[in-house]
């Protein structure tokens, strides 16, 4: 017998900022769609352990894709993004999940994501309440100033530098190869990458109380979860947030670093499982 | 605190470290509350540790409290002690205010820190 895992490989195009981007994608599972956003300068990879989650895959159709720029979805064909410094916008990342959402038909999915990828949920929870039905924020808060540094791409300083600070960011308690996991997925980044989707996470991501005060959690509902190893989105920021979305629902992620879903899947599902059944009974429910 | 033979030899034992260390030489100094080393690197094995001031000219140098020191280097450190980087960002650790003078050399130094814990438990 071939052994084949379950989950598939595809490309899409996607229409961003009004040029043709060539985006990939890994797929599992039938049921709810459940979009999931990596975290800076990563890739999907990071929710393989979702991917394989028999338990998650049973009721939701996991959608894990690799933004432009990041894995196997490479630069746009149509600009010459080679002259200019790579950011990553507000403006671009929130049109991707959309996106991707439209192009395979998707109706009202769920959306999850992690570090910028956490952020991203309350920006959409915010700007697409119509597109979503809820969002999972992993390591979200309102805005996580002083991260967009330049040694984060420095010619004087290789990828392992930033990889080995990602090892930092998970928990002491996580499993060592799933640590080791985590940091070589940073070491594959392209040099420009992960500094210049900090530019998001650390300035472009800056949501007010008003804004944060004006999220209609009955339209999109939110669900911040944060890891208390994470020294970059403390728990009390992350809690902050989510004590100002009224009808938010907030969860401290014990012995879970930044980067949940791939340092510890275990300890990860155990508490991401019970989030989804929340979310499957509101459909049931409606 | 530190069984300094000891580190020196799970230093030059250690798989990890030679490969993170390789091409090093510089000076590291340790200043652990009142108490500092010095640290000196050739072709990244550690070939001097002596006592030192606090003030002596070094390439690299972390500097916290005693209470510090001892987060740092619990077996399983409490939340933002867990690495050198969060620990300056949400704790009172200090490294060089330009991360140039180590960021190459951060793998290295993040397994230096597991093997003085280790070297910490084997001395006690």
């Amino acid at each position: 017998m071939i052994p084949l895992e379950a989950v598939t490989g595809r490309y899409l195009t996607l229409e961003l900022d009004g040029l043709p981007h060539r985006v990939y994608f890994e797929e599992a599972g039938t049921g709810i769609p459940l979009l999931c956003q990596h975290t800076a300068g990563a890739h999907g990879a990071q929710w393989r352990h979702v991917l394989a989650s028999a338990a998650v895959t049973r009721n939701f159709r996991v959608i894990a894709y690799d933004l432009p720029y990041h894995g196997k979805s490479l630069p746009p064909e149509g600009k010459a993004w080679w002259s200019e410094e790579y950011r990553l916008t507000k403006s671009f990342l929130m049109q991707v999940p959309v996106a991707v959402a439209r192009a395979l038909e998707l109706a009202r999915p769920v959306y999850m994501g992690s570090s910028i990828g956490g952020h991203l949920a309350l920006d959409l929870a915010s700007n697409h309440p119509d597109v979503f039905r809820a969002v999972i924020g992993l390591e979200a808060a309102a805005a996580t100033p002083g991260t967009y540094l330049d040694i984060m791409n420095h010619p004087r300083v290789s990828n392992a530098f930033k990889a080995s600070l990602m090892y930092g960011l998970t928990a002491p308690t996580a499993p060592e190869p799933y640590r080791r996991e985590t940091e070589w997925v940073y070491s594959q980044g392209a040099p420009p990458v992960f500094k210049g989707d900090l530019y998001y996470y650390s300035i472009d991501h800056d949501m007010g109380d008003a804004e944060l005060a004006a999220i209609d959690t009955s339209k999109c509902a939110v669900h911040l979860l944060t890891g208390e190893y994470d020294y970059t989105t403390p728990l009390a920021v992350s809690k902050a947030a989510a004590d100002r979305i009224p009808g938010a629902y907030f969860s401290t992620m014990e012995g879970l670093g930044h980067f949940p879903m791939c340092e510890d899947p275990e300890r990860f599902l155990a508490c991401l499982l019970p989030v989804l059944e929340k979310i499957r009974a509101l459909e049931s429910a409606a | 605190m530190i069984a300094w033979n000891e580190l020196k030899q799970r230093l030059h034992q250690d798989g990890e470290f030679r490969v993170a260390a390789r091409f090093w030489n510089a000076t590291l100094r340790l200043d652990m509350g009142e108490a500092s080393h010095r640290l000196r690197f050739e072709d990244g094995s550690l070939v001097d540790v002596s006592p030192c001031s606090a003030d002596t000219a070094c390439d690299v140098f972390v500097t916290a409290s005693e209470a510090e020191w001892h987060e740092l280097l619990a077996p399983v450190p409490r939340p933002y002690y867990q690495d050198l980087f969060g620990a300056q960002f949400q704790h009172g650790v200090r490294l060089p205010e330009d991360p140039i003078a180590y960021a190459a050399y951060y793998p290295a130094l993040r397994r230096l820190l597991q093997l003085l814990s280790a070297s910490k438990e084997v001395s006690q």
